[in-house]
């Protein structure tokens, strides 16, 4: 039986190649896809998963609500770890974790480099995280001070010719770290993946904040924790317990700790759910794109029954059963799955670099070591072959054999007008449409992220950092060199800056109960850091130097304005009266362009060199290199024996924004053009068969008058009116969708967006009807008739 | 053997019905050899389509061996209509794709016969129906002759009670024709009924009783 199955399978598929080849391209065309965008899917979904506790590992971080506007802290004080080891015998391990800013490292004077990801840590990190030690071992690498370990690439770049083990690395503030131990490096999806480790003993010999490791700091917001429980823990009883934890070290806490999962740290991680998002909707995505080509699958195998209705009339008669010849068709269905299963995977390991650079990640391709992917691949192949499979199984089985084999006349039990046909036409069109509308959404929405109004100008904007060395001199001085030089419009000083980094605290204000704070982002700037930003005061004024009581002033911006719900803020205090508000400052953004504008206020910095702050220079577009030059000399003479970093602000900005969001806009604009020829694949081949279905009609009617235009209406319109119905359906259900997307701020879809939309996939539909339609018009009826 | 009640076939068209059979009486008993006859559009096909229980009937009793057709799921039917039945049609009605081989074997598959059984049966009927080096042929590559010798052993390969022919010889020519009537008349004579529909009073002379239809009607015996 099975035998038979197969062979009439093969014979058929070579008999009709153009047929078997649309069918298998068009559905291996739809899996490549699928893959390719599930294994990028599924890598984003799987960041950290290689840590071994992976399941058990969590960031213990805080939140704290105030005025309705809660706010995340994921830094905690530096004792916080060793005191819930201590009070909670359910965790298992916890570590603090000291980021290192800032960091140059070098093993001669040519191999000097800024290291951007260093922590302090103690061997407490490594019971947790899964380090593999090449050299060196867990229990002595940073149990000294002035130890460091290194992963392997590190030690290549350092020394490329030597055993890195044992050696020296010097370090800024002339540090001398001995490496103790090597690991290997850690996967590129890991969100914890430091360069370098140094003892956190080194921490207590060269940190100015003695205080740091005291009980009464626990609240601080400087180091992370991370906590292994212990197994069968869960999360949210052990939330419960940590909830007032922090009561106990501080009065009038506000802060709830709780434990973020490892797995939930790269998706949300600011608590918003927009990567997450992002992801599902590119997961739709591939999903959408294999049912377009089941719906081209399931239309051309009914619509072609016609070569398959003598064989099931026969088989019928001979004593198939309707079950018999319906199990026939499904493992046909399946077979042709499989094949184009087989060539989809080819497909994409072919495709896969381009794709990777699509997507800007090095997806790897070990099929068989991936047991995700395997349980993917088989579920994509019992979807397909099922969906694309029962339908014209039982179509195909439903033949009446009497009135085949007696008149050869086409009539299937049920289906009589194609019902279904025109409804799978229909959902093609309403997919298609909702994939462009989206896509046309997401490109701007991501155009509108990327072009914000930040309310300040980041255009010709020069960073400065110093590291290693202090200046006992003002700021004053060193501007007055710098703008010197014509192509150099302004210059400030400021502890912070937008999308660089940022400051939080509790504050109270005028009017505030004892027990009311509000969490408030703030910054310390220089009195020209407003023009320097080119941001707006839309009340009051600037910090002057005319006003000698501008060290007790602060500027606050709308949001906190708004927040505080003062009718005038010109001369309120803020702070325990230390400040008193001489102005307010346009909304500017600070991190994210996903998120609401923070409230914020700003301070007077005392424009000292010795602060370290960060340099804020304006500058002229033309000769902006020279310019940039020019700044590094002027602070090399400010400061002879520090490290300068100067760089182009919007070069540090790219960085930020070259994120998920950008990569899913590319993945939409390219497949959803994928989608839509998919669609329109399996419309010519469907008007190819119902053409071929009325070329006798279409002779009658000629011979009867009709004229062309006729004829086209006769044959487009119900294509048409199918086309209208789905693109009713289709826009609102777009409108809905764009509403979905997480975030503060969203594009809202325009009358010429949808209006596109619609004109695009109806062009395109037309385009694909009009070839077959045309040749069958245009044919000489007495061809057609003669061999009626 | 067949047993058919006040049977009528027709189509209901918006305000009437088109008649195809009307009140149909019929017995035939176990060994007849039968020749249905009449004009065209007079009804034969379907009342061979309903005998054979390919189509059914719109009002009446039909009895198969004691059993009511006319009550029957489809899967019994099924059931009764492979084991007992076997079909023969004017086209031949092989399937393209199958060889002659696969072709006569095809019964036997739906009926669960076992490999070797299968093959011991098609070879005997290879060698008896002179067809053996044919075998490997596909349908397209024989005569009408012998597709329908094909036809005929796929028809009988599982030993059916009953062959129901439809115009067996209609695209043959008299040599080929005639042969193929003997076969059925040999098939008879070991015990098979035969029911075949026909235009020929020549091929009518090959059973021992005649069917006259006329506009649905039975005309008389």
């Amino acid at each position: 039986m099975l035998k038979n199955t197969i062979k009439i399978f093969f014979r058929n598929l070579i008999k009709h190649p153009g047929n078997s080849l649309s069918n298998i391209l068009g559905l291996s065309v739809g899996i490549t896809t699928c893959i390719l965008i599930l294994l990028f899917v599924q890598y984003e979904f799987n960041w950290n998963t290689d840590n071994e506790k992976y399941d058990r590992i969590y960031r213990l971080q805080s939140m704290s609500d105030t005025k309705g506007a809660w706010q995340v802290d994921t830094q905690t004080g530096f004792a916080l770890a060793s005191e819930v080891k201590d009070k909670f015998p359910e965790i298992e391990d916890a570590a603090v974790l000291g980021e290192i800013w800032g960091e140059y490292l070098s093993s001669s004077e040519e191999k000097t480099f800024n290291e951007g990801s260093g922590y302090y840590a103690d061997k407490n990190a490594f019971k947790i995280f899964s380090f593999n030690f090449v050299q060196g071992n867990i229990n002595d690498a940073l149990s000294e001070p002035y130890c460091v370990v290194i992963t392997e690439t590190m030690a290549k770049k350092y020394f490329p010719n030597e055993n890195a083990y044992g050696k020296n690395l010097k370090a800024t503030k002339n540090k001398i770290l001995k490496v103790t131990g090597i690991i290997k490096d850690f996967p590129v999806n890991s969100d914890f993946r430091p360069d370098y480790l140094v003892s956190m003993k080194t921490l207590f010999e060269v940190t100015e904040w003695k205080d740091f490791y005291k009980l009464e700091n626990i609240t601080a917001s400087i180091y992370r924790t991370f906590v292994t429980l212990k197994p069968n823990i869960l999360k949210d009883e052990m939330n419960d317990k940590l909830k007032n934890f922090l009561d106990n070290y501080v009065s009038n806490n506000q802060k709830t700790c709780y434990l973020k999962p490892l797995s939930e740290i790269h998706l949300t991680a600011g608590e918003h759910k927009d990567a997450e998002f992002a992801l599902y909707a590119t997961a739709s995505l591939a999903f959408f794109i294999l049912i377009l080509s089941c719906i081209n699958f399931i239309n051309l195998s009914t619509a072609s029954s016609n070569l398959r209705k003598k064989e099931i009339g026969v088989r019928k008669v001979v004593g198939a059963s309707r079950k018999t010849l319906f199990l026939q068709f499904l493992s046909e269905s399946f077979a042709i799955t499989f094949i184009s299963m087989v060539l989809a995977l080819l497909f994409a390991e072919l495709i896969l670099p381009y794709f990777n650079t699509i997507v800007q990640r090095q997806l790897p391709f070990n099929f068989f070591m991936n047991t995700q992917f395997i349980l993917l691949m088989a579920a994509i192949f019992v979807v397909a072959g099922v969906l694309s499979g029962i339908y014209p199984a039982a179509y195909l089985s439903s033949f009446r054999p009497a009135e085949i084999i007696k008149s050869g006349v086409f009539n299937p039990v049920k289906n009589k007008k194609g019902f279904l046909r025109k409804s799978l036409v229909g959902f093609q069109f309403f997919v298609s449409l909702l994939l462009i509308i989206t896509t046309i959404y997401v490109i701007k929405q991501v155009s509108l992220m990327n072009n914000k109004d930040l309310g300040f100008d980041k255009k010709n904007l020069v960073i400065v950092k110093v590291f290693g060395e202090k200046s006992d001199g003002n700021f004053s001085a060193l501007k007055n060199e710098l703008v010197k030089n014509n192509n150099i419009i302004d210059a400030s000083l400021s502890s912070t800056a937008p999308f660089i980094s940022n400051w939080g605290r509790e504050i109270n204000w005028e009017g505030s109960t004892a027990s009311e704070k509000m969490n408030i982002m703030y910054n310390n700037i220089g009195y020209d850091f407003i023009d320097t930003y080119k941001m707006e005061i839309v009340k009051g004024r600037n910090f002057s130097r005319e006003f000698s009581t501008d060290d007790k002033a602060c500027l606050i911006n709308e949001t906190a304005w708004k927040q505080l719900g003062w009718d005038d803020p010109i001369g309120r205090k803020l702070d325990s009266s230390k400040y008193t508000v001489v102005g307010v400052v346009k909304d500017f953004h600070q991190f994210s362009v996903h998120s609401l504008i923070p409230p914020f206020y700003l301070t007077l910095n005392p424009e000292k060199l010795a602060d370290n702050g960060l340099y804020s220079i304006r500058i002229k577009p033309e000769n902006a290199e020279e310019t940039i030059k020019y700044v590094r000399a002027q602070f090399k003479s400010f400061f002879p024996n520090a490290i300068i970093e100067a760089s182009i602000y919007e070069s540090i900005l790219d960085v930020g924004t070259r994120d998920l969001w950008t990569i899913v806009e590319k993945l939409f604009s390219i497949f959803t053009v994928i989608a839509i020829l998919i669609a329109a694949n399996g419309l010519f081949g469907l008007v190819s068969f119902s053409t071929q279905r009325r070329t006798k009609e279409i002779g009658i009617r000629k011979v009867l008058g009709a004229n062309s235009g006729k004829l086209y209406w006769m044959m487009s319109s119900e294509i048409v009116v199918i086309f209208v119905l789905a693109a009713v359906l289709a826009i609102p259900s777009g409108y809905y969708q764009s509403q979905m997307i997480p975030g503060a701020y969203k594009y809202q879809l325009q009358f010429i967006d949808y209006f596109l939309s619609v004109g695009l996939m109806l062009i395109t539909a037309l385009a694909a009807t009009t070839y077959h339609t045309t040749k069958a018009v245009y044919t000489n009826p007495v061809k057609s008739l003669r061999y009626e | 053997m067949i047993k058919l009640l006040g049977v009528s076939k027709y189509y209901q068209n918006k305000f009437d019905k088109t008649y195809i059979l009307r009140n149909i009486n019929l017995e035939i008993k176990e060994g007849e050899f039968v020749s249905i006859m009449g004009p065209s559009g007079a009804g034969k096909s379907t009342l061979l389509y309903i005998i054979g229980m390919l189509d059914s009937a719109s009002e009446g009793e039909y009895y198969f061996l004691d059993e009511q057709v006319h009550k029957m799921k489809e899967k019994r039917l099924t059931e009764l209509h492979k084991s007992h039945i076997g079909f023969v049609f004017q086209q031949y009605h092989l399937i393209d794709e199958l060889t002659v081989y696969e072709n006569i074997e095809t019964p036997l598959l739906y009926q669960k016969v076992s490999g070797s059984e299968r093959k011991g049966k098609v070879a005997e009927l290879l060698d008896r129906f002179n067809m053996v080096a044919k075998k490997d042929l596909f349908p397209n590559q024989l005569s009408g002759g012998q597709q329908q010798l094909a036809a005929i052993a796929r028809a009988i390969i599982s030993k059916p009670k009953l062959i129901l022919a439809d115009e067996p010889t209609g695209n043959l020519h008299s040599d080929q024709g005639k042969e193929i009537m003997q076969l059925l008349k040999k098939l008879n004579d070991e015990g098979t009924t035969i029911i075949q529909v026909t235009h020929s009073e020549e091929n009518a002379k090959y059973g021992n009783r005649i069917i006259k239809l006329s506009d649905g009607w039975i005309e008389k015996e």
